[in-house]
Parts: structure tokens; sequence; C-alpha cells
């Protein structure tokens, strides 16, 4: 038995020389939250810039806001600085690139006077081409298709910038697509993950309201995503849900672990990416719904 | 392309070489040869020991009771036989030729009773055997006993989220678990979500688990090995076995077809959380839950050589609810599903080859489907219209193999074999349609391939002293966008030491040729299995491991010490924020392969296990001290971080005490310390979900960090039972009560952060921790009809 004791001491001090994993966690006083989602259309540059705080601590909202931080956003070329702003609570300048063109870069920097620097990176998503939109009426549903077309070479998440139809409809929800499926994160918003090549169409339909007379006509704005902005989404949208079914004692988090809400900045967390939109495409609907 | 190294071919010239040296050195001996089986039933029994008196130089049963042994002639010798929880045996036989003896074991009544044994063979593998019965008095979550709970009690297994039945060994995945059920894999092996595995004890009669020194034999997973064969039936009278419970009842029949020549056996269980609402819910709304498994087995003694098998499973878990809206002009009818269940189907034939030879050639087929079903149908004074959506994902294979296991001489073990398996994949198929609207839409993927083994191993014995086991498998998986070949070599040397201790070392290679996609990381029913491609290559590990195992003086008693490293290769995880299906999305048609990430991880730990099987007090304890890393590029900046179910010291201690015939105590208690998730240690503002609606929505924004930087608190656990037995005339009876979690430990299953936006002096955020499990007690009534 000596020689199996002698055994395990040495298996053990051969494995105590691996410590495994070195967790490398900012310290919360050195920790930023950084969020600033931008387009070439936006008038304005903006971004939400907020110190941490640990957990139970009661820290007032308004103490969490870093005010003093020198922030920029620069192309490479042009550096854009941004100044702080009591009444909006964020940091602002005018856009200076609205002319810049689909795969620039775009780099954001926030230092803070006790020496904490954050960065995110962001890429400007190619602008998606237009929508084509047909509709015919069937029984109390407006029946329409959407056709659009995504290059080979630009596999972009999409989402509904808006979609609105006019008030004599109830709004539906979206379900077919040829090549994806939507996941209705709320009723204006819908996100479709990263979108294959080739044309892309949705059919389905809303359900005319007869109680209520309106303008007949629907709009749409398209949306191409930074993959680092969808998951920025989706994830606070799954960790919502999850948190409001933990806190109430649902069923649904038992069977799931927490969602971690997905970040692009260095030196500290939040988000820092871009989007770019079509123009809206407003529709007349040429006849009014069949009446009973 | 160069398929094979050097270090191949010298691996095979060695074993070559080897071989022939023994054969030709072999000495005119005889052969004794037949099957292993209980008296009272026919059942065989498998890795009994058989040896000669005054000798512990025998072989031990292969997994269908035969056993070949080789020993010097002579005018008579005494063949002795013993085998845990059955009485010693002994019969005088003839030694002056090659003879077939039958040996028919009597089951040990009592416990009370230690049957001394010391001739016998001393298993030189790592093979951990453990007693059905022996599990049966583990005190378990509700009642209902589980063999893969129970497995999560031993040293290098770990459990998942608290009261799951996913287990991990040695730090591979949930996934990463051969199970095999009279030889089909079960891909999922779960009831109610994972909280029961959907195996009935009843119905096993052997389980063999490995977590290293692999056979060559076995091949397809990473980790480990989990066997489990199912009752043949007595040959010799009916038998009836069941119980009820407070989730779940179990019935189990078993008896003779055709007396000495055929048999078979039906077990089942059901749930009935359905049943027991029904009558409280109103008549428009129905809303039930039930699982069920039901296995059967036939077998047919063709003749002395040859044994017929067929065997099924079958196993369901249903939740669903309906709705009925009725009003003046309409109706609405509204019905939900979610279900999921594994099906396996064997036909296996054992032929013996003269007195030295064994084949088993199986055919079998398994299966896994997970579905949901939603469906809507609303009926006017005018109008009829219905939606729905439908979506599966299901997994399954049809498999020829064959297995020979040929006693070539003293000192040689051969076992040969092939397999062909036939994969098929539906990761995801989906319909729906809505007639209102004229609209329908179908989706649905469809993948197959081809996975064909051959392997080779011997066990050879060198001297007393010396022990080794040589094997070589070659996998091929055929795809219809690239072929993979993974050669697996396996390689094991024992010592045996002075004092009945047995020094092992171990190496092997291991290929998987299917991966899941897990969004919990608990082995639920809504994992998806999906196949190797070019872009998903086949997981691989490497493990050495050394085992040193002490058999002491008292029966039954043996201490285990196990240290080991494995490397593991092109695991998959997804991406930070990727998901593919969880409970409550719709299901969306994304490419899964741009979803994942391929990593590498490695683990490495030692483990110790003291084992009592003999006595009053039986059980045993366990302890293992263990390290898992994963690493992939896309996953936390590629920096290396600890998995979820990463532990660093896990104890359980497990005993039953059999206070008299009548009275059984049993107990087991439970430590690890925490494991590493990721948690929030930080929070703060920022955009929401909305941000490119309304630019000025902020909302609380935590942070976890580190990938799994926060260390949950240490998990413990007690768990008692007590067992009533009593003889009746038509056989036996016991009530057992138990308690799981019995003094009433506040053990975490998930952890999330929770505001108070009320607090006096600004917003306050805590971490907090859910448990799902206080005190669960639980009573049972079980009986058995007929003798043991």
């Amino acid at each position: 038995m000596r020689d199996a004791w002698l055994v395990l001491i040495l298996a053990l001090g051969l494995m105590s020389c691996d410590p495994g994993v070195e967790v490398q966690n900012v310290l919360v006083d050195k920790l930023l939250s950084v969020s600033a989602v931008v387009s070439p259309r936006d008038s304005s540059l903006k971004v939400y810039v907020f110190r941490a705080s640990g957990l139970s601590k009661r820290i007032p909202y308004d103490m969490l806001i870093e005010k003093n931080a020198r922030v920029t956003i620069s192309d490479g070329t042009r550096e854009a600085l941004l100044s702080y702003y009591a009444d909006t609570e964020r940091y602002e300048c005018v856009n200076p690139f609205h002319d810049l063109e689909a795969g620039s870069s775009l780099t954001l920097t926030v230092q803070t006077q006790d020496g904490v620097t954050a960065t995110g990176h962001s890429v400007i998503p190619p602008k998606p081409q237009l929508v084509s939109f047909t509709h015919h009426h069937r029984n109390d549903f407006l029946v329409y298709e959407l056709v659009w077309n995504n290059p080979e070479a630009h596999k972009y998440f999409q989402a509904w910038q808006s979609m609105e139809f006019a008030t004599n409809y109830y709004p539906g929800e979206i379900r077919y697509l040829k090549n994806s499926n939507a996941i209705m994160v709320e009723p204006e918003v819908f996100l479709w993950d990263r979108q294959p090549g080739g044309i892309n169409i949705i059919r389905d339909s809303v359900q005319t309201n007869p109680g209520r007379v309106g303008p007949a006509k629907a709009s749409f704005t398209l949306a191409n995503f930074e993959e680092s902005l969808w998951k920025y989404i989706r994830t606070s949208s799954q960790y919502d849900t999850w948190l409001t079914n933990a806190e109430e004692s649902g069923i649904l988090p038992v069977f799931k672990e927490p969602v971690d809400v997905s970040n692009n900045i260095k030196g500290g967390f939040g988000i820092f990416a871009s989007y770019n939109c079509t123009d809206s495409l407003i529709v007349k609907i040429d006849a009014e719904p069949v009446a009973k | 392309m160069r398929i094979f190294s050097q270090s191949y071919f010298s691996f095979l010239g060695a074993v070559v070489l080897l071989f022939f040296y023994s054969a030709t050195t072999a000495q005119t001996v005889i052969t004794l040869s037949g099957y292993v089986y209980e008296n009272s039933s026919g059942e065989r029994v498998p890795f009994a020991s058989v040896t000669v008196a005054g000798s512990t130089k025998g072989a031990l049963t292969n997994a269908y009771g035969f056993y070949s042994l080789r020993v010097p002639g002579g005018d008579s010798i005494r063949v002795v036989c013993s085998a845990l929880g059955y009485e010693r045996f002994e019969k005088v036989v003839s030694a002056l030729a090659d003879d077939t003896v039958s040996i028919a074991l009597v089951p040990v009544v009592t416990r009370l009773k230690e049957v001394v044994i010391s001739e016998k063979v001393t298993p030189s593998s790592n093979l951990i055997k453990l007693q059905v019965n022996a599990l049966k008095n583990i005190p378990s979550l509700l009642g209902e006993r589980d063999i893969i709970k129970s497995l999560q009690l031993l040293p290098g297994v770990s459990r998942g989220t608290e009261g799951f039945a996913a287990f991990y060994v040695r730090g591979g995945g949930a996934d990463q678990n051969l199970i095999l059920l009279d030889e089909a894999p079960v891909y999922n092996a779960n009831h109610v979500f994972g909280l029961f595995s959907a195996f009935n004890a009843d119905a096993i009669r052997n389980i063999s688990f490995w977590k290293d020194d692999f056979p060559a034999r076995y091949g397809g997973r990473l980790s480990s090995v989990l066997d489990l064969q199912m009752k043949e039936g007595s040959r010799q009278q009916f038998r009836a076995e069941g119980g009820i419970g407070l989730t779940s009842s179990r019935l189990t029949l078993e008896g003779p077809i055709a007396k000495d020549k055929a048999s078979f056996i039906v077990s089942g269980r059901r749930s009935y959380l359905d049943l027991i609402m029904k009558p409280f819910m109103p008549d428009n709304e129905k809303l039930g839950y039930y699982f069920y498994d039901l296995n059967a087995k036939l077998n047919w003694k063709v003749d002395d050589k040859n044994q017929l098998y067929i065997s099924a499973y079958l196993a369901n878990d249903l939740l669903s609810e309906r709705n009925v809206v009725t009003r003046k002009s309409s109706r609405r009818e509204m019905v939900d599903k979610l279900g999921w269940g594994s099906t396996t189907a064997t036909l296996r034939w054992n032929r013996q080859l003269g007195s030295r030879g064994f084949v088993n050639t199986t055919f079998y087929h398994t299966r896994y489907r997970f579905s949901m079903l939603s469906r809507e149908h609303r009926v006017t004074d005018s109008t009829q219209t219905s939606e729905n959506l439908d979506f599966s994902s299901s997994v399954w294979d049809y498999s020829l193999k064959t297995d020979m296991d040929y006693f070539l001489s003293r000192r040689h073990t051969l076992r040969a074999g092939g397999q062909w398996i036939g994969h098929g994949f539906r990761p995801r198929r989906y319909s729906a349609g809505n007639t209102a609207t004229g609209f329908s839409n179908r989706v649905s993927e469809f993948e197959r391939n081809q996975e064909i083994a051959l392997y080779a191993e011997d066990r050879f014995t060198l001297n007393e002293r010396w022990e080794a086991s040589f094997g070589l498998r070659f996998s091929t998986l055929l795809t219809a966008g690239k072929d993979f070949f993974r050669p697996e070599p396996r390689l094991s040397v024992a010592h045996r030491l002075p004092g009945e201790i047995v020094l092992t070392t171990a190496w092997s290679r291991t290929n998987q040729f299917v991966h899941l996609l897990s969004n919990t990381g608990l082995g639920l029913s809504t994992d998806l299995y999906v196949p190797v491609t070019a872009y998903t290559p086949p997981q691989q590990a490497d493990q050495v491991s050394g085992t040193l195992k002490k058999y002491f003086a008292k029966p039954g008693i043996e201490l285990t010490m196990s240290t080991y490293r494995k490397w593991m290769r092109h695991i998959t995880a997804y991406k930070d924020g990727a998901s593919f299906l969880s409970i409550g999305d719709e299901p969306r048609d994304i490419p899964w392969q741009e979803n994942i990430t391929i990593g590498k991880g490695k683990s490495y730990g030692t483990e110790l296990l003291l084992r009592k099987d003999a006595g009053r007090l039986t059980g045993w304890i366990g302890y293992t001290l263990s390290w898992t890393v994963h690493q992939f590029p896309d996953l936390n900046n590629g920096k290396p971080f600890f998995p979820k179910y990463d532990r660093r010291h896990n104890l359980s201690l497990t005993g039953s005490y059999q206070l008299s015939d009548q009275v059984k105590l049993s107990a087991n208690w439970v430590y690890y310390t925490g494991n590493y998730v990721s948690a929030p240690y930080a929070f703060s503002y920022g955009l929401d979900r909305y941000a490119i609606h309304d630019y000025r929505y902020l909302d609380s924004r935590a942070y976890a960090g580190y990938r799994n930087s926060f260390k949950t608190p240490g998990y413990h656990r007690l768990d008692l039972g007590i067992q009533f037995h009593k003889k009746k005339k038509w056989g036996s009876r016991y009530w057992e009560i138990s308690f799981y979690n019995a003094y009433l430990r506040e053990n975490h299953t998930y952890f999330y952060i929770r505001y108070d936006p009320n607090a006096v002096g600004g917003r306050k955020a805590e971490i907090k921790g859910r448990s799902m499990f206080s005190i669960v007690p639980s009573i049972s009534y079980n009986f058995r009809i007929g003798a043991i």
C-alpha cells in the first residue's frame, strides 16, 4: 500500500503544476458600460457611457453616468470628438461620416480621467436592396408578399427598421420566409438571422379591422445589421425573457441557463455597432377588404 | 496522403510478435468450456470467475456468460466458480479431454451471510461493474430508481444541474457517453426533461461502465461506455415484479415460453400525473404530462451452441395542452404538444464455435425523436379555417455487427469484429400552414452517412505478474462531402503486485462521429444531434490513465485509485449569442454550421473509490479531484475557460445496511465544490433591445465578464431511505420510505440577477440563486411474485 500512496501523491503533485485557467476580470471600479449604434443616415452620433457598480450596492442612476470622459469616433482619417450633454445624459456630435461606404470601419474610444479606456470597433454593413410589395385580399385578411434580393457576397443580419400597416389592419405575425424565419422580439421588431444570398420572400397576412378606418397604405424599411448588433438585440431580448421568468418563478428558466448578453467593447462592456437601411417603402393598398 | 504513421506499424508488429511467441510456447492442455447461469431463472451470468481449486488462474465469463478455460490435463480437477451475489460453486470434473461444463449458480438469498471465496480471478481491466440490486437500495428523487443518477455517485462522474440525469465523465460532454442497451445505442435517455433517466431498473440485468481502458470493441463516443444488458426472463418459472410510487408505477412479467428452451420478459413503467390531474381540469381545457417506457425481450435456445435474442425498448414523454373556446357562433380549438422518445430494437445470435470460440452477431435499429406541434382550428357560421405548426428533429441508426471471442490459449484471449452503421439525421423538419390565407411552408433537412469499423484486440498474459491488452479499431465515416478515416489504438498493461494489488496503465484514442448542439448544457430533450461534416470534423480524444486496485482479504472490498489526463479535439459549442432551438422559440432556418465553433479541451484528475459489495454493510466512498478546461477561438476572446460542469472536488458516500431480514437502511451523502458559470458580477446601464427604434430607451445591463468566472456555492445533500421487507406466500414485498435532501439544503439550480428598483438610496442589484428541490419525501410499495 505504501507504493499506492506514493503513486497518488505523485499524481497529485503533477496535476498541481497545471492550475487550468487564470481568470482575468476587470475590477468593477475600472469597468465602463458603453453603448452606441450608428447608421450613415444619422444626423448625429450619440454615445452613452456609464460606470459600473458591484452587486449588492445601492447606487443612484445619475452617479453611474460618466460625464467627464473623452469620447471619440474615428474612421481612420477623420476623428469626431463627442461632448457630454446633461439634458440627454449622453455624448453627442454632428455625424461627419455620412459619406462612408459599406465596409468602412469606425473605432470608438472612451478614455476617463482616471485612466480607464474602453474601445469598440464597427464595420458599416451594405445598404440592403429595395423591397417590392404585392398584395391581395382573401377573406378577412390582407395577404401580401415582400421580396428583396441579398447579394451572394453579403450575408448580413437583417431586421425591419420599421414595418407599419395602416390602422385598419391588425398587426400580423411574420413567420414564413423562403430563406429564413423571423424572430418576433416585439410586435414592431423583427429580426432575421444571417441571410443567405439570393431572393428572400415573405408571404404573410394581416387581419383587417373593420372597426377602424384609416389610410390604406403600408410602409417598410429594411436594415442590414452587423452581427454584433444582431446578437446584442437578440441576447438582450433572451435575457429579459429569462429574467422575467426567473423573477416570477416561471417554468422556462428551470430548463435554461442564464443568457449572456453579447458584448463587443474591449476594456468594458456594451455595444458599438452599425446598421444600414433602405429608404422607406410606402405602398398604397389598392383595394379595400371585401365587405361581408 | 499518409494514412498510417510509423508508430502504428511498430505497434502492429509488436502485437504479431508477441502472439507468435506465446502460441509456440503453449503447453498441452485441455479446454473446459460452457456457460455460467443462474439456477433459478436460467439467465446467464456475465463476468463470473471460473478457476481451478487452489489456483487463482482462470477465466472470466464474457457478456453472455460463456467461458473457456485451458487447464493442464490430469485425472480430475475441481472447478470453482464465483460471482458477486451468488453462492460459491464447486464441481469435480474429469480432466482427461476437452469437456463442456455448465455451471449453475445459486443467488445469495440474504446479505447477512458473507460468502468467502479464496479462488477467484482478479480482473485486471478498469471495468466498473454495478449490481442492479445494490442500486435499488440507493435513495432517489421521488423514489424513482435511477441507474444513471446512481452513476453520478461514482468518482470521475459528475452531475450537471441539480436533479437532472445528464452525466459528465472526466470532463467530457453529456453527448460523449456511449449508452448501450442490448448493444443498441440510446441517444437520449431522459424522462421529464431529464429529471429521471429512461431506464427501468427492473428490466436491467447487468451494468458495465468504462471511463478509460476502453476495449476496442467499443467506439463512437469519447468519454465513457455504459453497457446495459436487459434481463433475459426466467426459463424456469413465471415471476412478476413491480412497484407503485408517487409519480409512476412499474410492472415486470417474465417466464418460460418453453421450459429451458425459451423465455420472455416484459417490463413497463408509466407516470400518472395526467391521470391524477384529469378530474380537476375543466371540460374545455386539458393539460397533461406523462411518460412511459417499455422493455421486452424474447430468447430462444436453439441448441447447445446457438441462442437467439430479440429485444425492444420504447420510451416516450408527452406534454400536451388542449383548449376549446365555444361561443354562440364560433368554436376555436387549440392543441399544443411537446414530445420526445427513444426506440431500440435488437436481434442477436450467439453461436459457440467449438470449445474456445464464441460469436455474437447483432442487428439493431435505434431512433430518437423530438417533436413540437401546435394546431388551431376555427369554425364560424360561415368559415372553417385552421393553422398549424409542426416541428421535429430526429436521429436514427441501423447497424449490423459481429463480435468474436476466441480463447486461443492460456495466454491469449482474442476478440475481433466489425460493424456497419447507417446514420440518419433529420436535425429539423417543420411545416406550417394557414388555410385562411392559403400559406404553407415546409422545410426538411436530411443527412445520411455511414460508419464502418473493424477491430481486433488481444488480452495477453505474459506471466503471473504481467498482462497486457492490445487493441486497434479502424473507424471510417463516409459522408457526402468528405470521408474520415480514424485509427484508434487501445493499449493497457497490468502489473500484479504482491498483496492483491493490480497496477494498470492505459492509453486509448476515441473518435465520435456525431455532435450534440445544446442550448443549455443540461442534456435536455431539446438538444439536437447533428452529423459530422467537412466543417464539423469528428471529435477525438486521447486519454492516458493509471489505476491502482487493491483487493482486500475481506471479500467484496476493494480500493481503486486512478489518475488520468485527457485531451479532446474538435469539440463543438454554440458561438456567443447563437442558439438553435430553445423552448419558447419558433423554429428558424439557421444554417447550424455557421453558428457553432470548433475547439479543444483537456481534463485531468485523480479519483479514489473504496467499495464494499458484500456483507450487511455495502456501498462505496468516492472522491474526485479534477480540472477541465475548454478553449474555442470564438468564445471568451479565444482564452481558455472552465466549462460549466467543471468541479474541483467531488465526494460521495453511499451505503446500505441490512439491519435484519426485514429492515434495510440506506443513505447517501454527496458534496461537490461549486461549479463555474457565467453570472453577473457588475451592473450598469446601456441601450436596450429597441436601440434602432428609440435611442433614448436605456435599461439595466448586467456583466458577467470572463466566461464562467463565477463559482457557485458548494453543493451537499443527504438522502435517507428505509425498506421494510416481508415474505409472503406468493413471494415478497417491501415498503420503501425515502427522503431526498433530508436536511433541506438549499442547493441552487440556477442563478440570476435581481434588481430592487425601490431600494432607498439608489438601485440595488443582487445575485440570487433559486433552489428547485427542498426535502422531497416519497413512499413506494414494491412486490415480487414467485421465488428469487
